[in-house]
């Protein structure tokens, strides 16, 4: 009998030898994969190649902090329940155990037609396939009078690192009855719950210290929010009095901020604040954007099967800067994508055996000591998008003791995320 | 189907699950998904009362069915395992390592792991995050998961 080409395919898959289904490779020796990005997406997708390839694949990894502070978790060490020092981490395992090469400074851009990308140092790497992971870019003029010089008064610590730092000592400093200003940014953004377990971090944080008549006042971009339904009477419950949540549909848009003298003009208000906490817009990291990844929304559309770009076959998107469908832009997606991205590059350049792709998130909150949150689900790909198949969110009427161990599970999530990227 | 049974041995029992069925539930602990291999005591009328869903079969094909089965599913589970563990081990540390709120499960007897699923599936378990990670899971793959996380050692390593 003699096989037809789908058949020989479909046989030589299953044997996970798919010849015919190796990339052409560029120049000599094993195929490369080069990731710009090493956070939740793109540390997690260096790992996992380089591990589960046992060297067929060579990867390197741009990034050039040489210490990676994480972003999510990053509330509690506002809220005085985490160290900084605990949430920051090196590349060094990824190095040693994998093989990965850590290539510490910025990529200056992405040559599609050469598979080249250019380092800021002038070296140019060239690959078979490409992970861009850049997370998110701040959009500073989103709010009229913001700018990156004015985030260093009004911190947006959006993107962890000095700003987090900043935001502390400036939550620390604001005097007994002193306000507070959010301003909670438009969709699409980076943690969706972010904002509102902060402003709870905040209010803890004045509780315990003897400032519970400071006031904190969220002025929103949005008519609603990521566990709205758990978060506001939690608030009256913790923090009676302490926060105001402001829609459009009541203040209307922001018309200015001047961070001189940490005032806010809204259209129906004037407000003057001790502090003034930022979030703008955003959008999908600038290496994505001058790469031609990006559409009209400001992040890079992907097939959802695979996590590739739908501009370009041998790039993929993963992490912040993609369009996850009905996935947030969180760690937890993030590091969930990359290891569907992961697969299929092991599948395209090493003819590893594929599996269907399925992801997965959860993203918890902490409104006040042992009372954590949590909203999360399971997701499929469809050509359209990556699909919500089952979620899950906490209801007001929880038991104490189960807030509590939403509390002690996030807390081992983060250990076990952070070592699944970095150890 | 279930099932190849009763061994040479008198009073001893062998099963071979063949494919997924809620017809193993009649004997107790077994694990009942496919690939699964028990062996134990013969109950008294244990094979009287289930010979609808019990193929009997001559000891030396049993050992052969038992065989195939265990190869089979060691190259099948071995892989698809391996990816749904990645899932896993966002929250359950790898190394074995515990971590406040995560229990630890590196190195689980396979039947422990299926049963604790299982638990969360059919709802006896609460916690959100589970219900929905074993919702989603059928019997094959809760039983590559298990073989997968039995396997595997805990590290010296964080």
């Amino acid at each position: 009998m003699q096989l037809g080409r789908r058949q020989f395919l479909g046989g030589a898959a299953a044997l996970g030898t798919s010849i015919l289904g190796m990339p052409a490779i560029l120049g000599q020796g094993r195929p490369k994969l080069v990731v710009i990005g090493g956070g939740a997406a793109g540390a997690t997708l260096a790992k996992y190649v380089a591990r589960d390839a046992k060297g067929a694949i060579e990867v390197t990894l741009v990034e050039p902090m040489q210490r990676y502070s994480t972003c999510f978790g990053s509330n509690l060490y506002l809220g005085g329940f985490r160290d900084y020092d605990a949430m920051v981490y090196g590349y060094d395992k990824l190095a040693s155990a994998y093989g990965v090469h850590i290539q510490q400074q910025m990529a200056q851009g992405v040559d599609r037609d050469r598979r080249e990308v250019k380092l800021a140092d002038g070296t140019v790497l060239p690959y078979d396939r490409l992970a861009i992971t850049p997370g998110i870019e701040l959009k500073y003029d989103s709010v009229p009078g913001y700018s990156e010089a004015a985030a260093e008064k009004m911190p947006h610590a959006w993107k962890p690192g000095p700003q987090t730092k900043l935001l502390k000592t400036m939550i620390d400093a604001v005097p007994k009855g002193g306000l507070v200003l959010m301003l909670a940014p438009p969709n699409p953004y980076r943690c969706p719950p972010g904002p509102y377990e902060r402003v709870s971090m905040m209010a803890h944080v004045f509780k315990s210290t003897g400032r519970s008549n400071c006031k904190i006042i969220i002025v929103d971009a949005k008519e609603k929010f990521s566990k709205q339904g758990v978060f506001q009477p939690a608030w009256e419950k913790y923090y009676p009095g302490m926060i105001e949540w402001l829609p459009p549909s009541i203040t209307g848009a922001v018309k200015s901020v001047d961070a001189a003298t940490g005032t806010v003009i809204t259209d129906f208000e004037t407000h003057k604040a001790a502090l003034v906490n930022v979030i703008p817009a955003q959008t999908a990291g600038k290496i994505a954007v001058e790469t031609g990844l990006t559409n009209q929304t400001g992040y890079c559309p992907i097939d959802a099967f695979t996590m590739k770009s739908k501009m370009d076959a041998n790039i993929y998107v993963v992490g912040d800067a993609c369009i996850p469908g009905d996935m947030p832009k969180s760690a937890f997606a993030a590091n969930s994508q990359a290891k569907v991205a992961a697969m299929s590059i092991r599948g395209e350049l090493a003819g590893a055996q594929t599996f269907p792709a399925r992801y997965s998130n959860t993203c918890w909150s902490l409104i006040e000591t042992a009372d954590c949150v949590k909203v999360g689900g399971h997701y499929e790909p469809t050509p359209e998008k990556i699909k919500e198949v089952d979620g899950f969110v906490s209801q007001p009427t929880d038991a104490a003791e189960m807030r509590k161990q939403n509390y002690e599970e996030s807390v081992g999530w983060y250990e076990g995320i952070t070592a699944d990227m970095f150890a | 189907m279930l099932y190849a049974a009763r061994n040479g041995t008198p009073g001893r029992f062998t099963i071979v699950v063949l494919s997924a069925s809620d017809r193993c539930g009649i004997i107790k602990k077994t694990l009942c998904y496919p690939g699964s291999i028990r062996s134990g005591i013969s109950a008294p009328g244990m094979f009287n009362e289930t010979k609808q869903h019990l193929r009997r079969i001559r000891p030396a094909w049993l050992a052969l069915a038992a065989l195939l089965v265990a190869g089979a599913r060691a190259a099948a589970d071995t892989a698809l395992g391996e990816y749904l563990s990645t899932e896993c081990v966002t929250c359950h540390r790898l190394s074995g390592k515990i971590t406040a709120g995560i229990p630890p499960i590196v190195g689980l007897p396979e039947d422990a792991f299926v049963n604790a699923l299982m638990a969360y599936k059919t709802g006896q378990r609460a916690n959100d995050v589970m219900r929905s990670v074993a919702g989603r899971l059928s019997a094959e793959e809760m039983a590559a998961l298990a073989a997968y996380f039995a396997a595997q050692k805990p590290e010296g390593g964080p």
